[in-house]
């Protein structure tokens, strides 16, 4: 299961790339939005989790533009931002995000979650 | 087959103040007192059930389990007060089954963007589990409950549809929830004709969409043939 993880801060990036990839994932990590697009275009990705606030392209322009593209429609897409604000969530679901989490995040909590995501692809 | 949202809640005022909130959203709601009432519910409905933890059976990840196997097509949002379930716990029920954990502070808009964001999954479109379709430009009001359709509802004298045939409104009704999307042929005879659709053959689908563009009048020209595909509603 391929993961792309898209994230401007070093700390939190290489904490949930630990994460992911302790729990078997394939992940692959990129540092802002634009980047994670052209990774997503040239290798794929079962999922996604993405931070908001990122140079470049923030996370809901890329969220954006996975739901625009018929090839991404469907791909499972989890946010993980500092961006608490009822108005923000509310902007992730709308934009077309399975699911959204605050940072600080719990890593048991996160992996639950994507793991909440990866039984929807199984389940198809 | 109906969808549901099940409010399966302690607190009755809970219950009910989310009631209050999905039926002006114009979902079909109910409240079963009990997890065994929700079941039997859920044998003949899809839907979504707001569980918590701890309420009328549901106590442990292990009944999340059970619950899940037993109901596949129910997607299940499990609720606690923050200082009733540590995050080990929330982690369990999520792995047994359940799809979201909320808390029942949660901000209602954040809520309601929540469950839409589920039912994109469960659903072809999120609007098919209302029970009001409204077209994009408004001039179009399909109730699923009272089965009407008004036409002209932007002008000053809207007209009610009341010559289609059962069939023909669930037609319309799909197409209307999905607009602007291609609804294929495959799908009209899964939703349509259930159990029966394999015996339904393309051009009777074709023919209820020329009668259907027939009785519409002009609103008929919205529904749009997408060739080798299905069909496609688009508002003017």
């Amino acid at each position: 299961m391929k993961v792309l993880v898209a994230d401007d801060d070093n700390t939190f990036r290489s904490l949930v790339v630990e994460i992911l990839t302790e729990a078997g994932y394939e992940v692959r990590a990129e540092e802002n939005g634009l980047l994670a697009w052209n990774r997503l275009e040239a290798e794929g990705a079962d999922l996604a989790v993405l931070d908001v606030n990122m140079p470049e392209m923030d996370g809901f322009q890329l969220l954006g533009r996975i739901r625009a593209d018929e090839r991404f429609r469907d791909m499972p897409v989890l946010m993980l931002t500092i961006r608490a604000f009822a108005d923000d969530q509310v902007q992730g679901y709308e934009t077309g995000a399975d699911d959204y989490l605050t940072k600080p995040f719990n890593s048991e909590i996160l992996l639950a979650r994507v793991k909440v995501l990866e039984r929807r692809i199984l389940k198809k | 087959m109906d969808f549901i949202l099940w409010i399966l809640a302690e607190d009755r005022h809970l219950a009910e103040r989310w009631y209050r909130l999905f039926t002006r959203e114009t979902w079909k709601v109910q409240i079963p007192d009990s997890l065994e009432n929700l079941e039997k519910a859920a044998q003949s409905a899809r839907g979504m059930a707001l569980i918590e933890i701890g309420a009328c059976g549901l106590k442990q990840p292990k009944d999340m389990l059970g619950f899940s196997s037993r109901h596949s097509d129910v997607s299940v949002i499990i609720f606690s007060k923050r200082d009733k379930v540590n995050n080990a716990q929330i982690s369990e029920f999520l792995e047994a089954g359940a799809d979201d954990f909320i808390i029942p502070d949660i901000d209602e808009r954040v809520l309601i963007s929540k469950t839409r964001a589920h039912l994109r999954r469960r659903l072809p479109t999120l609007t098919c589990a209302k029970t009001l379709v409204v077209s994009r430009n408004g001039d179009i009001e399909l109730d699923r409950i009272r089965r009407t359709i008004k036409t002209g509802v932007k002008s000053k004298r809207p007209e009610a549809l009341d010559n289609l045939t059962p069939k023909e409104f669930e037609i319309f009704a799909l197409l209307l929830c999905n607009e602007d999307q291609v609804v294929s042929r495959n799908l009209l005879m899964d939703e349509i004709w259930k159990e029966k659709s394999g015996r339904v053959n393309v051009e009777t689908i074709d023919k209820h969409i020329e009668t259907l563009r027939h009785k519409l009048g002009v609103c008929g020209k919205s529904i749009k043939t997408i060739y080798g595909l299905g069909y496609s509603y688009k508002s003017e």
